[in-house]
């Protein structure tokens, strides 16, 4: 298979990984022990993973992807909390991958975090208060733990995705 | 090219432990301090102070916003009651009563931040 087509394919494949991903998300309560407004951030794994495996054009595009569904199925708000969250942790995770040896635990929790402090910078200009920073403590805690999950999950799941990618790359032979 | 990074790292688990004395530290700077000031709630919409209200003098009472967003006082203590946001999040964050406590309805652009004070005023409306 032409390199190319590879990527485009994984790509696809890893956007899609990301919506449902997010839609699950939706499904759990998270309400119940998670402060107002946190989220799990299953979807982080796949661009994570879309970080590592497909570099940093491609992980901002998943972002901008989760980022305009987010704007069509849940409003103006959501989306510029996703997008704004969302491409300051996909930098800060790229950094990492690419000049830290960081393990993924660590990786999860700082893009969680950022993902928070991106949301927390757009809910102020958006409201036009800086009071929201109150939300900060409680909502990075949150990060920390969340982001722990994600790096955990996708450590767990590289063994396989590898393999899958794998048979991607020789699915065109 | 990704079997060589690891779960945890050994330097990882220092960096984890600033990262959480330094979120734990954001509780005193940013969140709920054990204030002995009166806690006074500021209402804002889209930047705008629209109202302030003397909690530990406050009546039960409810707050109709031109954007349509309901705040009840209820006990000395301040809360979103109904708000045309999709996801409600400001209704779930539940009932502030210490300084510090912060609730936000971004959609609506309309926040509730409770500062501490010493003043004498029950209530202003501008």
């Amino acid at each position: 298979m032409r390199k190319s087509t590879y990527k485009i394919a994984l790509f696809g494949m890893i956007s899609a990984a990301a919506l449902v991903l997010s839609f699950l998300e939706s499904v759990i309560p998270m309400a119940s022990f998670m402060p107002p407004g946190a989220k799990a951030g299953f979807s982080n794994v796949a661009t994570m993973f879309a970080a590592v495996s497909l570099g940093f054009p491609a992980a901002a595009c998943v972002t901008l992807i989760k980022a305009l569904f987010a704007g069509v199925t849940r409003g103006f708000t959501a989306m510029c909390m996703s997008f704004c969250g969302g491409m300051l942790s996909t930098v800060a995770m790229y950094l990492m991958f690419r000049f830290s040896k960081a393990g993924y635990m660590l990786i999860g929790i700082v893009s969680a975090l950022f993902h928070n402090l991106g949301q927390l910078l757009v809910a102020c200009v958006l409201v036009g208060n800086s009071a929201v920073i109150g939300y900060a403590p409680v909502l990075l805690v949150s990060g920390i733990v969340t982001g722990a999950v994600t790096g955990t999950v996708l450590r767990a799941a590289i063994p396989r995705l590898d393999k899958i990618t794998k048979d991607i790359k020789q699915g065109g032979e | 090219m990704n079997g060589s990074r690891r779960l945890i790292e050994k330097r990882d688990i220092a960096v984890i432990l600033i990262l959480c004395l330094a979120v734990g530290l954001c509780f005193f700077l940013f969140g709920r301090v054990n204030s002995q000031k009166t806690p006074v709630a500021v209402i804002t919409v889209n930047g705008e102070e629209i109202k302030r209200i003397n909690l530990a003098r406050a009546e039960d009472g409810k707050i109709t916003l031109s954007n349509g967003v309901v705040i009840e006082t209820v006990n000395h203590a301040i809360r979103f009651t109904e708000s045309g946001c999709r996801d409600k999040i400001c209704i779930h964050t539940g009932s502030l009563d210490k300084v510090g406590d912060t609730a936000a309805c971004v959609p609506m652009k309309t926040v509730i931040t409770l500062e501490g004070a010493d003043s004498d005023i029950d209530i202003l409306t501008y």
